[in-house]
């Protein structure tokens, strides 16, 4: 039997809220007017959050030929919106870190990060604030999925594990009254996220019921295909169940120019492992 | 160490050989004691339900050398169809699926070179 939505969503309230940092920090990205150097002294107030940043920064999924060494550094590099996207990513990921889930997580997070980057390689003529959106969107589809194997580690192991069925989320939706794709995007609306961030992240297997933000929600859609081809990492799911033709139209790549993004983007993924730590 | 051991299915590495028969729930073998675990086994035994298997490294005298070595690409293609067998009917995935089987090839090729280098 189903599990109520009125249910689960209820339960979101045992999740973890924003860290006070985050609630800091988003005070005051509604201002109109910000500078990088109140950003800094804030994320600077947690010396662990700061080296996480930092950490994710410095990995090769930015390509910074040298070594970014402050917070407002970073800022100035990646510009005000990627800076936001990433702490608000990189908080998420922390609030996920050193606990039990019925998966894992280091495989999860693997396949989350290849879907990242060869979004962002996927969009390679596209604007860097895009391709680290991208990144960023592709990190944190499948967060839907980790807050199922929290909130009942048994059913979301009958689901993806016993049931040996083709996963979908349809089937999702009956099993658990609600698809890890809508369990994502509440999370992401708790947390205050970038609309482009939880439209992808409710949308990634969806991608013609997306209201705006179709070129992110392409790549990811696509991305998500080629890392479980490529079995990179594992986000309990087997089977491509469906493939919309319009998604691979609107990023308007030839196959000739996939194969090049598939090398550059697998390299890219290789190099990723001193940065797993952070993940899991 | 001990000649065979428990692992969970996550863990398990290439070189590592079935410790024992496995069995699904009605008692029927799935596999037999000293087959390899490799890449395709392991994920159709994770999609059988499968958490956990009796494993043993293999030994000079397990390995049949009248036969040839795993085909890995074969494997890979193999894990790619079934992956996507349920849209291959798209043309654009035949493509997308010829060209992930294309690049891994040209990938492991380049790995091999830069080993003999």
């Amino acid at each position: 039997m189903a599990d109520s939505y009125a249910t689960m969503v209820g339960e979101l309230k045992e999740l973890p809220s924003p860290p006070m940092v985050i609630q800091r920090l988003q005070a005051i990205f509604v201002k109109n007017e910000i500078t990088g150097r109140e950003i800094a002294q804030i994320v600077e107030t947690d010396q662990g959050f700061t080296a996480r940043v930092l950490r994710l920064v410095n990995s090769p999924f930015y390509g910074f030929a040298r070594k970014i060494v402050s917070v407002e550094e970073a800022i100035s590099m990646l510009g005000f919106n990627s800076i936001k996207q990433l702490i608000l990513a990189t908080s998420m990921m922390n609030a996920f870190k050193n606990q039990q889930y019925a998966i894992n997580m280091r495989k999860f997070w693997l396949h989350s990060l290849a879907v990242g980057v060869i979004a962002k390689h996927l969009l390679y003529n596209r604007n860097s604030d895009t391709q680290n959106e991208a990144f960023l969107c592709g990190l944190l589809h499948d967060v839907g999925r980790l807050i199922f194997s929290k909130m009942d580690p048994m059913k979301f192991t009958a689901f993806y594990f016993d049931m040996k069925s083709v996963t979908n989320i349809e089937n999702e939706t009956k099993f658990f009254g609600i698809d890890h794709q809508k369990l994502g995007e509440l999370l992401a609306k708790k947390w205050n996220f970038p609309e482009s961030i939880a439209t992808v992240i409710a949308n990634h297997h969806t991608p013609l019921e997306a209201k705006g933000h179709n070129l992110l929600v392409s790549a990811v859609n696509i991305a998500d295909i080629v890392a479980h081809a490529f079995a990179i990492g594992d986000s309990a799911n087997f089977y491509i169940s469906d493939f919309y033709p319009e998604a691979w139209k609107t990023l308007g790549l030839d196959f000739e120019r996939f194969e090049k993004t598939l090398h550059n983007a697998l390299d890219d993924v290789d190099k990723s492992n001193e940065t797993m730590g952070e993940f899991h | 160490m001990a000649d065979k051991w428990e692992l969970a299915i996550d863990d398990i590495t290439p070189g590592l050989l079935l410790g024992a028969d496995l069995f699904d729930e009605f008692g029927i073998v799935l596999c037999r004691e000293g087959e390899p675990l490799t890449n395709s086994l392991v994920m159709e035994l994770r999609q059988g339900g499968i958490k956990k298997v009796t494993v043993k490294k293999a030994k000079m005298a397990d390995i049949d050398i009248t036969q040839p070595a795993i085909d890995h690409f074969a494997e890979f293609d193999h894990h790619v169809d079934k992956c996507l067998s349920m849209v291959m009917h798209h043309d654009e995935v035949q493509q997308i699926s010829g060209i992930i089987k294309k690049v891994n090839r040209s990938r492991a090729q380049s790995s091999d070179m830069g080993l003999k280098n």
